[in-house]
């Protein structure tokens, strides 16, 4: 089991986190804190000593910054493929790069632990057939899976019809929806967990926070 | 005993524009606290504080004893136009960086990056050259170059029109920013500000021009149902159903996918 990098979160997964060789999918509205988990997810691996590839569409130091924003140090940062301010650059205009950069990466860590959070897979689907999109991911989880890795991705539930993210959960062994709802005049940020491979499946909805010093997460009691 | 029918109904539309901004500044703050990303949250303040600044100049404009306090002889509720204009445009410009940022390939929409730079002296000189003129105008003893600048034509095309480029201009880079933008829900509630940013200046020619109140009441409604709609399409919000329902008790509204 690879730690979610928040305490919390690995007891609700059964104490260790997400299955080893496995890919999570997190989906929800811009804003509500995807990033942070995956922030979280990153950090926790450069602890312990995991290889960690970040590949995202936005600069460098846009993600930098907002992950001292979510409390964390920025000593240790994981590898990139970013729109700028990395080695590697990340085009969106060209998917077949960003998947081999992300393989090349992966394959010269082999014998590591090897953790990818990365958030192009929704500009990648908003500019790509569904179809294409579909082989695209399923070819790169399953070799990521080949090695001793975690696939960690996020998704924007607002650029995608329905069917459309149904369709790329099922690439998915781990799906994590979060989303804001209100109770009366009150609203409250939560996230349920649609499924998780070895798993049953886990009803209910939990309340999460981010402050400066972590990541919180509690069984959302009404 | 005769009633007045106008005042009643604009004493109506104020109580109703108020509540309704009452409790959007109040989802507002909410929105601030449940918003992980600090863009976002910055995006929620900015709802607040555009909401408060609007409930101010409303209160100012039509409460009772309120909406006859002067400063320097000033009307309170002119100086609070003042006021939410200078708010607005911040919002609006916080918006539009916040459109660019969602933008995949990041474009400078109308070249907003640039352009801010020279709108924010244009909009807010503008706006303080108005304010020191009023100011001056209500003295005691004016000076008597004061009542010829005001009420010189060129001097009104100049402020109203600088007012109505910027505003404008904010509607444009916001519609093109809503075009670029990837994600549905937000796409939403970027053109339903559009539609408030166009309200608004149209409330604002009509309170410096027109001055029909009739049109303004329609104005002012109008106003805070597109910003109420406008705040609730920030982020798809769920409703928490009563007990006794089943595990998923938790049922998505505002056409987000479940």
């Amino acid at each position: 089991m690879v730690s979610t990098g928040v305490p919390s979160l690995d007891n609700l997964l059964g104490s260790d986190g997400y299955p080893d060789k496995s890919a999570i999918l997190v989906v929800g509205p811009p804003g509500i804190g995807k990033e942070a988990l995956g922030y979280w997810f990153v950090r926790s691996g450069l602890i312990q000593g995991d290889y960690c590839l970040y590949v995202t569409h936005r600069p460098v130091t846009d993600v930098l910054r907002d992950m001292k924003g979510t409390g964390i140090s920025t000593e240790r940062v994981p590898e990139w493929i970013a729109s700028s301010g990395s080695p590697i650059k990340c085009d969106l205009r060209d998917a077949t790069s960003i998947s081999f950069n992300t393989k090349e990466a992966v394959k010269r860590n082999v014998g590591r632990r090897v953790r990818v959070a990365t958030d192009v897979l929704s500009p990648l689907l908003v500019l790509n057939p569904l179809a294409s999109m579909y082989n695209y991911w399923s070819q790169l989880v399953a070799e990521l899976k080949q090695q001793d890795s975690v696939l960690f991705a996020l998704a924007e539930d607002g650029m995608h019809p329905p069917n459309v993210l149904t369709t790329v959960e099922q690439l998915f062994d781990g799906v994590i929806e979060m989303r804001l709802y209100e109770e009366g005049l009150a609203i409250t940020p939560l996230f349920r967990v649609k499924k998780m491979l070895g798993l049953p499946p886990l009803h209910g909805y939990f309340r999460f926070s981010v402050t400066n010093t972590g990541m919180e997460v509690v069984p959302h009691v009404r | 005993m005769s009633v007045d029918l106008g005042a009643a109904i604009d004493s109506l539309a104020f109580l109703i524009v108020f509540i309704v901004y009452l409790f959007v500044t109040y989802r507002g703050a909410e929105m601030t606290r449940a918003f992980v990303n600090q863009v976002y949250r910055s995006r929620a303040r900015w709802i607040v504080a555009l909401g408060v600044a609007i409930l101010i100049n409303d209160v100012a404009g039509h409460a009772p004893y309120v909406s006859n306090v002067t400063i320097g002889g000033v009307p309170l509720g002119l100086l609070t136009i003042f006021l939410a204009l200078v708010v607005a445009f911040a919002f609006g410009d916080r918006t539009i960086l916040v459109t660019l940022e969602m933008d995949f390939f990041h474009r400078d929409t109308l070249h907003w990056r640039r352009f801010r730079y020279f709108a924010y002296p244009l909009f807010y000189g503008d706006l303080a050259s108005i304010t020191l003129l009023v100011f001056l105008a209500f003295l005691p003893s004016p000076p008597s170059w004061v009542s010829v600048v005001i009420n010189s034509p060129e001097f009104l095309a100049v402020f109203f029109g600088l007012l109505v480029f910027n505003l404008a201009y904010v509607v444009g880079a916001l519609f093109v920013g809503a075009r670029r933008t990837p994600d549905r829900i937000i796409r939403r509630h970027l053109i339903i500000l559009v539609l408030f940013f166009g309200i608004g200046t149209l409330s604002i020619i009509n309170d410096f021009t027109l001055s029909i109140t009739p049109l303004d009441d329609f104005l002012a409604l109008a106003g805070a149902y597109v910003w109420y709609r406008a705040t609730m399409t920030l982020s798809p919000i769920g409703r928490v159903e009563k007990e006794g329902a089943e595990a998923s008790a938790l049922v998505p509204q505002s056409g987000a996918p479940t």
